[in-house]
Formats: C-alpha cells, structure tokens, sequence
C-alpha cells in the first residue's frame, strides 16, 4: 500500500517535470524563432521615398529652371503619364493639388485598393499619405498650393 | 526526504519559469518598436519608424517665396518691418492654409492637427507670431476625441496633455533660416512646425 502511494507520487511529480520541461523549451523556442524570424517593416520608408520624390525630383515634377527647385512643381509636368514613368511602381498612388483642384493617379483602381486597405488589419499599415506646402510654376506665374500623396503599399 | 526533494524540484521548476520569462521581457525590450520620427535617436530606431511626415524645410522655404503683393513673403516682410500687425496678418492668413486646427480635426483626424510658430529675430528686434488657437483646448470623450488636452505656452509651442499621461507629436520640426537684409544685417527666421497625435 505504502510502496503503491509513493509510485504515484512519483509519476506525478515526473509529469509535472516532463510538463514544465516541455513549457520551457517551448518558451525559449519561441523567444529564439522570434528574434531570428523578426521582419522589419519597411513599407513607411518606400512611401516616404516616393513621396518625397514626386517634388525632389525634376524627372516628376520638380521644376527646372537653371537648377531643380525642389518643393516648385512646375504644372506643365503634372501629369498621369509622367507620374507612372517617374515613379515606375505597381503600388498606388495618388497626389492632388487641393487649390488648382487637379489629381492624378498612376493606376484606374487607386480607389479600390484604398478602400481594402482600409479595411485590412490595423497593424499591418498600408496607407501613407503627406501633405507638403509647394509653389506652382506656370507659364512664369508662380503661386501656392498644397499637394496631398497617398500611396498604398500592400 | 522524498518530500523536501519534490518541494526542492519545484522550487527549481519555478525558478525557471521566472528565468525564461525574464529573458523574453528583455528581448521585447532589445528589439526596437515603431517610434515617432522626431524621436529617433539610434541607428536601430531608423529601420523601423514611422517616416512618412512633412517637409519642414521645404515649407519654410516655400512660405518665404511665395508671392505677396507682387513681392516674395521675404521681402514683404523686409519692407514692412515696421508695420508688425500687417506682417502677423498676411503671415497668419497664408499659415492657415497650410497648418490647419479645430476641435473637429482633434476628434475626427488628429493624424492632421497642426500647431506652428515662427519668430523673426533682427537687429532691433524680435516679431513672434504663432498659431491662432492660443487658448486651451480640450477634446471631449464623449464625443469620441481622445481626451487629450493641447495647451499652448505664450510662445505658441503646444504641449500634449494626454488623457494617459503627456505625449508627444507624432512630427515636430523646427527649421531656421539666416538671410541677409537690404543694409546686409542678419536676420534669423526660426520655424517651428506641430502635426499629428
């Protein structure tokens, strides 16, 4: 009867090891898959670049006059087809000049894919959009505007 | 004995229990989360923020060439130096298109609230001109704001009382420009640029 008692007792207590084992292995495999397996995310920093590029550069809409003034776009090249020759991405992107009232957009579907990137998970960030103060050349006439950029990086 | 050994084992079980937890806080602590760009310090803290933000310095540039009266604001400026309401009004007016605040904005996109001030020192003297919401501003819960309180200081730099604790902007910038006058005396113009919380 006492022999029987602390049989058990032992199996019990060796599977409460074999448990605890088990969790501590699982627990350090985590932490070592998590750290080796970790992505950085770098969807903000495409966006930024292509961004900032549609008024840095004069291949977009940078005016060049002399030299690139960048933050000048100059209106003659605002335009579909250079936008998707400057920017040569399949991600979406969509920039508008809220005074003059004009937008372009690299693709048909830019409204599409905003709205199921607006429904994708929150975490997993898609849209990024800037708005930058810019002066509007035209023919020597200068003036202000403010050009929104949204891209969407899925 | 038998029983002091098992009391022993588990003791040591806990003990590495508490380890291994232990060892997963600190590589949640070493692994670099997403941060604010205005609070990148590290190399590790660039890889993953948050950089899609304004261009300051492309603003202030474009604010002081855009075209007044037949004059670049520069030299609008220059020639009204005297008539410091008058610069504050056409400064304001042209602020206001680019840094827009209210209490709707708070509530429904505070992704865009914008807050700025801008001081042009000179020999003689100083001009300081800030946003034009110089007052206290709450954003109510229960209208589904965040609860945070923007408070501005007298020389218009808001400060972010959260309704957890006091927060940052998600881009803060500052820019300055020295430019000569037409007697060829420094004149400094410092921009500060608030957006986003």
């Amino acid at each position: 009867m006492k022999k029987n008692a602390q049989l058990t007792g032992e199996i019990v207590s060796w599977l409460v090891k074999i448990l605890l084992t088990v969790l501590i292995l699982a627990a350090i495999y985590a932490v070592v898959n998590f750290s080796i397996t970790e992505d950085f995310n770098v969807s903000s920093t495409i966006a930024d670049l292509m961004i900032r590029r549609t008024y840095y550069s004069s291949s977009c809409f940078a005016l060049k006059d002399i030299s690139v003034e960048p933050g000048v776009i100059d209106l003659n090249k605002f335009n579909e087809f250079r936008l998707k020759n400057c920017l040569n991405t399949e991600y979406p992107v969509k920039l508008s000049l809220e005074k003059l009232n004009r937008t372009i957009s690299n693709t048909k579907f830019y409204d599409e894919e905003y709205n199921l990137c607006q429904i994708q998970n929150k975490k997993k960030r898609c849209f990024f959009n800037n708005k930058q103060y810019v002066l509007i050349e035209s023919n020597g006439f200068r003036d202000f505007d403010m050009l929104n950029i949204g891209v969407i990086i899925r | 004995m038998k029983k002091s050994m098992i009391v022993g084992t588990f003791i040591m079980d806990f003990f590495s229990i508490l380890t291994v937890i232990a060892i997963l806080i600190i590589f949640n602590l070493l692994i670099p989360k997403e941060v604010a760009y205005v609070n990148i310090k590290e190399i590790k803290h660039v890889i993953t923020s948050e950089k899609v933000v304004s261009d300051s310095g492309i603003t202030l540039k474009n604010l002081l060439n855009t075209r007044v009266d037949n004059l670049n604001l520069y030299e609008f400026i220059l020639l009204n130096k005297n008539d410091e309401p008058k610069i504050k009004l056409k400064i304001n007016e042209l602020m206001s298109f680019i840094c827009k605040f209210d209490k709707q904005l708070l509530i429904k996109d505070p992704d865009n609230i914008c807050f700025w001030n801008l001081k042009i020192i000179s020999k003689d003297k100083d001009l300081s001109i800030k946003s034009k919401s110089d007052q206290v501003i709450v954003s109510p819960i229960i209208d589904g704001g965040t609860g945070d309180i923007i408070v501005l200081d007298k020389e218009g730099n808001p400060e972010i009382l959260g309704f957890t604790g006091n927060r940052d902007f998600k881009t803060r910038f500052s820019n300055s420009i020295i430019l000569p006058d037409y007697e060829n005396n420094i004149i400094t113009i410092e921009f500060n640029l608030y957006k986003g919380i």
